[in-house]
């Protein structure tokens, strides 16, 4: 009898213990769903909610507030979404908040960020509607890549023209590089350059001849003679200045020498 | 076909018997701790060597994407909506079905159900009834224990590697649950247990005369039980994403 009652007591604590286990289970999986807890409720109206599913989180400020409760066609061109989100960051929520449709990581869920009002605004009340930002549109920017791809195509090809004509030796860089001719015809300039600053230099030494000659000349010889003497009369004319102004710098010097040895003689 | 009217039949008895006056109490509350409270240790260590060993297996190939984060997630999920009460039913049906397909069979063989029966006694609602009943509820107590374990091995599987926090492991692990995942998959244990028993019992009940049949009762009391599991999971993945999804 005693045995009968020890395995009852046994399978009592065992089906109690598993039926507490699943009530937690159950309770911690209804936390994460905000099932016990005082929530609220806002809306926001998307063009496109981008793969957005019910059950999606709902941040603020990087943190989980809520979740996304339902998604329902208003229109053809407008979708509702509803947050149900805590009351506990209600006050934090203020009117002019705006929903945005993001993506967690890489490979993650799409994930509804809220981004605060204006400070000085009231906060938000249940059943409120928030501005709402439609997500980025992959199919739209994927668009515009082709078209900056397609622009590309015709850079290159166009560049591909250029390289082509080069090596054809085609217009003027071609020519640059690759005629024969243009460089033929540039060492010949050169060359004729080369004869041209021979016969200058020879024409400079015959005129320097002359002039040397005409020196001597006796129409042009008191001229020269002239030159030199007014020459030679500004040099001395300088020589004299120099002397003079060394000799004014020695006596001040003196004075300054004397007048400090004065002063020591005082003193003592 | 005949096998199937008589599983019928048998089922027909069965139900019959549930709500027939003289409930047997004590042998039912005998029978839960034999099918119960005697499987756990086993029970305990399966679930807890699966969480361990499905983590370790996982993680580094998750690593290798750069979602190690999800390990937690993806073990629960797969955890408590498939592995935990497919393998957990299948250990019990190897335990339960056939010692109860045994212990029929043999009672079968030396006639003590006839005796009961001339006796007017019932067995059906002695024998039968106790233990199915027991098994039906028992397996998905069963199952929830080891759906725990398997988490907290899973955590032990996590920290032989990198350190996580049991706070965090779990909170992840219960943030990729939803009810979709948890209340179909208490309710199928259900019909596991009751498939176990089910066919424990009629195996045994429906044993021939000879020696040699206990055994073959036993044995394919196993064998049916396993596929009766398999066969019933299939459904009730049908049915679970006819009705959530």
């Amino acid at each position: 009898m005693q045995q009968k009652t020890q395995q009852k007591i046994k399978v009592g604590i065992f089906a109690t213990v598993m039926l507490g286990l699943l009530l937690v289970g159950i309770f911690l999986i209804g936390r994460n769903k905000s099932l016990f807890q005082n929530t609220f409720v806002l809306y926001g109206t998307f063009k496109n909610v981008g793969g957005l599913q019910v059950g999606n989180n709902v941040r603020f400020v990087g943190i989980d507030v809520g979740t996304v409760e339902s998604i329902d066609i208003l229109s053809d061109t407008t979708a509702r979404v509803a947050l149900r989100i805590k009351e506990k960051v209600k006050p934090f929520i203020k009117r002019g908040a705006v929903a945005g449709i993001s993506t967690d990581g890489l490979m993650g869920d799409k994930l509804i960020t809220l981004t605060s009002g204006r400070e000085n605004a009231t906060p938000v009340e249940d059943e409120d509607t928030i501005h709402a930002v439609d997500p980025m549109d992959y199919d739209k920017v994927l668009d515009r890549l082709s078209g900056v791809a397609e622009n590309a195509e015709v850079i290159t090809e166009q560049l591909a023209g250029i390289a082509i004509q080069i090596n054809e030796g085609k217009g003027s860089i071609g020519r640059l590089l690759y005629s024969d001719s243009l460089a033929t015809t540039l060492e010949g300039t050169m060359t004729e350059a080369k004869k041209t600053v021979k016969s200058i230099r020879k024409g400079s030494d015959g005129f320097s001849e002359n002039m040397e000659a005409l020196k001597h000349n006796f129409l042009l010889r008191g001229y020269y003679k002239r030159k030199e003497k007014a020459a030679k009369k500004e040099a001395e004319e300088q020589q004299k200045e120099a002397e003079k102004e060394k000799k004014e710098s020695g006596r001040k010097k003196k004075q300054n020498k004397d007048s400090a040895s004065l002063k020591v003689s005082k003193e003592q | 076909m005949e096998i199937v009217g008589d599983q019928v039949v048998f089922t027909g008895q069965f139900a019959r018997n549930i709500f027939r006056d003289g409930f047997e109490w004590g042998e039912f509350l005998r029978q839960c701790f034999i099918v119960g409270y005697r499987s756990i240790g086993l029970v305990a260590i399966t679930g807890f060597i699966i969480g361990f060993v499905l983590t370790l297996q996982t993680q580094p190939t998750l690593k290798d994407f750069g979602a190690e984060s999800y390990v937690p997630g993806m073990v629960s999920i797969s955890i408590i909506r498939e592995i935990g009460p497919v393998i957990i039913a299948l250990i019990c049906a190897g335990k339960i079905a056939s010692s109860i397909g045994a212990e029929l069979g043999s009672m079968k063989v030396t006639e003590q159900i006839d005796a009961m029966e001339v006796s007017s006694a019932n067995p059906v609602q002695y024998l039968v009834v106790t233990r199915i009943l027991a098994c039906t509820l028992m397996v998905p107590l069963l199952t929830i224990m080891a759906d725990a374990l398997a988490l907290l091995g899973g955590w032990v599987g996590v920290n032989i590697q990198d350190h996580v926090s049991a706070t965090l492991f779990f909170r992840k692990s219960f943030a990729a649950l939803e009810f979709s995942d948890v209340i179909p998959s208490v309710v199928k244990t259900f019909f596991f247990g009751y498939a176990i028993g089910f066919v424990g019992c009629y195996k045994g009940y429906h044993s021939s005369r000879g020696t040699e049949s206990v055994g073959r009762a036993a044995n394919s009391a196993v064998v049916s039980a396993s596929l009766w599991i398999i066969l019933l999971d299939a459904i009730a993945v049908q049915i679970t994403n006819l009705i959530y999804y």
